[in-house]
């Protein structure tokens, strides 16, 4: 049979990469600070630290995932540390259950 | 009222409760780990670079559905988190005032739950590759594999950072 084309490419990645970093971070720092403030009255989240440190931790974050999903899909390196070696072997299959 | 009443009802059980939820935490981390990153990865990999070879391709599958059916383990243990998670919340007496808890929530309710909630669908329900093969749906199990395959691309960061901010936040406590 055609098998299709797996869709993943670069340009797809880093937008995923984009996307999925804005989501949670920015998810996480707007939920995490409408409920302190709401909740507690407390103002210290909107201070420099704390989006300081948001603002590098989805930095860091957006990158990594972008190289991450890279690696993981083999975009990076050639696969030499591993032999492909066709041997014949015997793939144990579960047998599917007939209802009864 | 009714919070109070659990409470009450939990608070003598909340380290039996936490043992629980941390030994599901346990297995919900690192039960699929060894499966995903010494027999899924390479096989993905290996396809990955020759995408048209069908030894690789028959490798591919059946790594596929060995881990359908191996992600089971953390399947049974997500429940049991999300269980005993608001079970701990209630009967320890805990609030949104405790910054770590809040954050940990947050991030539970933000990539946790979603995540896994697709990945019963590919793992169990309509993705279940057994079940394609079985139906003799050729394309579309070849499609439910490649799904999975960019599911695990998209996933496996987030859930590899923020599963273990989740253990940081939760055993140090930092503010």
């Amino acid at each position: 049979m055609e098998y299709t084309e797996f869709k993943g490419n670069p340009a797809l990645y880093r937008r995923i990469a984009m996307a999925v970093t804005l989501y949670v971070n920015g998810g996480a720092f707007f939920a995490f600070a409408l409920i302190k403030y709401w909740l507690h009255g407390e103002t210290w989240v909107f201070g420099w630290k704390p989006i300081l440190i948001t603002l590098l931790f989805t930095a860091w974050f957006g990158r990594t995932m972008y190289r991450w999903m890279m690696r993981l899909d083999a975009r990076y390196g050639r696969g030499s540390a591993w032999v492909l070696e066709s041997i014949r072997v015997k793939l144990p299959e579960l047998r599917i259950r007939e209802p009864r | 009222m009714m919070l109070d009443l659990l409470r009450q009802l939990l608070g003598p059980w909340y380290l039996q409760i936490k043992f629980v939820h941390v030994l599901a935490m346990a297995v919900w981390i690192a039960s699929t780990l060894v499966g995903y990153t010494y027999y899924l990865v390479p096989v993905f990999k290996a396809w990955r670079r020759n995408p048209q070879d069908q030894e690789i391709i028959a490798l591919r599958n059946w790594a596929m559905e060995r881990f359908d059916q191996g992600i089971i383990y953390e399947h049974i243990a997500f429940p049991l988190i999300i269980i005993t998670g608001p079970m701990m919340y209630i009967a320890g007496g805990w609030s949104t005032a405790t910054n770590w808890l809040l954050l940990k929530i947050i991030i539970v309710c933000l990539v946790a739950i979603p995540v896994e909630i697709v990945d019963y669908h590919i793992s169990h329900f309509g993705g279940a590759k057994q079940r394609l093969r079985a139906a003799g749906d050729a394309e579309g199990y070849d499609r439910a594999v490649q799904r999975h395959w960019m599911f695990f691309l998209v996933t496996s960061p987030p859930i590899m950072v923020f599963s273990l901010l989740i253990v940081f936040l939760a055993v140090t406590k930092p503010f």
